[in-house]
């Protein structure tokens, strides 16, 4: 790579907002070049043999080495933080940010950075939603956009689900779900057979929709079923980006370099000149092109930008939105004693939406786990007594376990620059918000209004905010400062050059943002080459 | 302080429970055990109970150890 190298579109990044991105630019008959670090752990992944889960705990001599990983990676230890549900064969998603991305956090902040092939996409959860038009509005996203986007998105992704609250804009055009298993089907039909929201707080509860095949389609199989899924795919059924990156990658106008981290990027001219070094020899490298798309990921796109002459140099702080997290691990009391048969996945079963009736921004967003492939010792290590009576009782409540994921409307904290580098990233500091809004009143009202479901709340974990691992809103859009982004997400200063992730954000709803990110990111591939509207 | 190192189990017995967990000979030891509802009620009260005198028990021993 010599510094005269002209490309006409780059991607920076192949997580959701850049496979996606690269999609549309081929479809719109560009030429790109994406270029991404693009860490990957096929050797583990391919071991792991393609049967159920309680098949294989039976006939797999080899298990360990998946199931608690080579130096025991597999084993929790210490306090639960952020990525503690990435197993030894999904651990590479963060193994190279963390070498490499110098980030201080404050006190309570536990965050998951990733340059990882398919990034934080790779260890998504595939729970699928849709902002409403006024969420979208209030992000600085053009409703219009989004909602077309995302049609074409589920059909690109393959999805499953019924008709709901969640995935409002998607209409009836979603292929039918995966089954529920005994544990969520219990809970599910006691919601509907008790009368509805009777108090000022209301629940929504459902199935929750997935990014996961109930259907077979070209090169991917329907959901087997195994309960695999914090461990293997081999039958490609839960959306990845790297089965997008897979399906260009023999377009001949479509390149991807691998190994290749952008540290910064500056105006020449017309062009956009991007620089950044190989990780493994360390070596400097440049590039041009007419247009960029940075989709780095929120916090990846900032670091970038803060480091870049002429656009971040004055920089020291940018805001970061994060939706607070915790998980409450619940007994499903009514099902105590009752052996779960059917066969099942190990993605979240149910959706919930609760919010304050008058109040829409109030909105919590639920998933809901059962909980068995992720094995007991993890579950033995949170009692507080000896492992063999601890192993007992996990025994005894395992299959009326439900884990249920809570997520709040984002709020703000902060990237600090702490230093820059001409020939490196830059090294940041990331900070929860000072002052964390109280939500405990709604979230007591939910706790009961799920007690009334049979849903007892053995603990709460709290891995520390940024551990939903739902980040956007460092570059607003239209907001003051030293960068600037326009209402086409293009870079003030700066017209070949795009952000294609969650960064311009303004809010950051409750409900997860991976779908919308990926609308975002198509249809500014679309403004990028000139093709919107 | 009391409740991270010396009720709960520790790495080390963690990390032994664990390769235990993951031998196919041992799978029978870590299946879904079944009594029916007041059966496991009843049997999740009593060992939450014993349980916990038992880790109040090896307090000492473990402060001993440390």
């Amino acid at each position: 790579m010599n510094d005269s190298e002209l490309h006409e579109y780059v991607v920076v990044g192949s997580g959701p907002g850049g496979a996606i991105a690269a999609h549309r630019l081929l479809e719109l008959g560009k030429k790109v070049l994406l270029i991404d670090v693009g860490d990957d752990d096929p050797d583990l992944r391919g071991k792991i043999p393609d049967l159920p889960f309680e098949k294989l705990r039976t006939t797999d001599g080899n298990q360990r080495e998946y199931f608690l990983g080579s130096a025991e990676e597999g084993i929790p230890r210490g306090r639960v933080r952020v990525g503690a549900h990435l197993t030894p064969p999904r651990q590479f998603v963060r193994r190279r940010a963390d070498r490499i991305l110098s980030t201080e956090l404050s006190g309570d902040t536990s965050i998951m950075q990733s340059l990882a092939l398919g990034g934080l996409g790779a260890a998504w959860g595939a729970g699928i939603a849709t902002y409403s038009d006024a969420e979208l509005a209030a992000a600085g996203l053009d409703p219009g956009l989004i909602n077309s986007a995302y049609h074409e998105v589920i059909t690109r992704i393959g999805a499953s689900g019924v008709p709901c609250e969640m995935i409002s804009k998607l209409g009836n055009r979603i292929p039918r779900p995966l089954p529920l298993d005994d544990n969520a089907e219990s809970v599910l039909s006691r919601f509907r057979s008790l009368p509805k929201n009777s108090s000022e707080h209301e629940l929504e509860l459902g199935p929750y929709p997935l990014a996961a095949l109930s259907e077979s389609r070209e090169g991917r199989e329907k959901q087997p079923l195994h309960d695999m899924d914090f461990y293997s795919d081999s039958r490609r059924s839960v959306f990845r980006p790297r089965y997008i990156l897979d399906e260009i990658s023999s377009h001949p106008q479509f390149s991807i370099r691998r190994g290749l981290l952008v540290t910064s990027i500056k105006r020449a001219g017309s062009l956009m000149e991007l620089k950044g070094v190989h990780v493994d020899g360390g070596e400097v490298w440049k590039l041009s092109a007419r247009r960029v798309i940075l989709a780095a990921g929120a916090i990846g796109t900032a670091r970038i930008l803060m480091n870049s002459p002429g656009l971040g140099e004055n920089s020291g702080i940018q805001p970061l939105l994060s939706n607070p997290y915790r998980y409450w691990v619940m007994l499903n009391y009514p099902r105590l004693g009752k052996r779960s048969e059917k066969p099942r996945h190990s993605l979240a079963q149910l959706y919930g939406l609760f919010r304050h009736r008058d109040k829409p921004d109030s909105e919590v967003s639920l998933s809901f786990y059962s909980y068995r492939s992720l094995l007991l010792f993890k579950l033995v290590r949170e009692f507080p007594m000896p492992t063999q009576i601890g192993l007992f009782l996990a025994r005894l409540i395992v299959d009326s376990l439900v884990i249920v994921g809570v997520h709040e409307r984002g709020t703000e904290g902060r990237i600090r620059l702490i230093r820059r580098s001409e020939n490196g990233p830059a090294e940041i500091r990331i900070e929860a918000p000072t002052e964390i809004e109280t939500t405990n009143l709604q979230l007591k009202s939910l706790a009961r209004r799920l007690r009334g479901l049979g849903l007892v709340r053995l603990a709460e974990v709290d891995p520390g905010w940024g551990s939903s691992i739902h980040y956007a809103g460092t570059i607003p859009a239209g907001r003051a400062g030293v960068i600037r982004v326009g209402s086409e997400f293009q870079v003030e200063g700066c017209p070949g050059l795009f952000i294609g992730d969650s960064s311009p954000w303004k809010v950051l709803p409750a409900r997860g943002l991976t779908l919308t990110l990926m609308a975002h990111a198509r249809s500014v591939a679309e403004m990028a080459a000139g093709e919107s509207r | 302080m009391l409740k991270s190192r010396l009720l709960y189990p520790t790495d080390e017995e963690v990390a032994r429970l664990a390769r235990m967990e993951c031998d196919p000979g041992s799978v029978n030891r870590f299946t879904p055990i079944s009594f029916g509802f007041l059966g496991n009620l009843v049997a999740v009260i009593l060992t939450g109970c014993v349980g916990l005198i038992a880790a109040l028990i090896l307090v000492p021993v473990r402060l001993f150890r440390r």
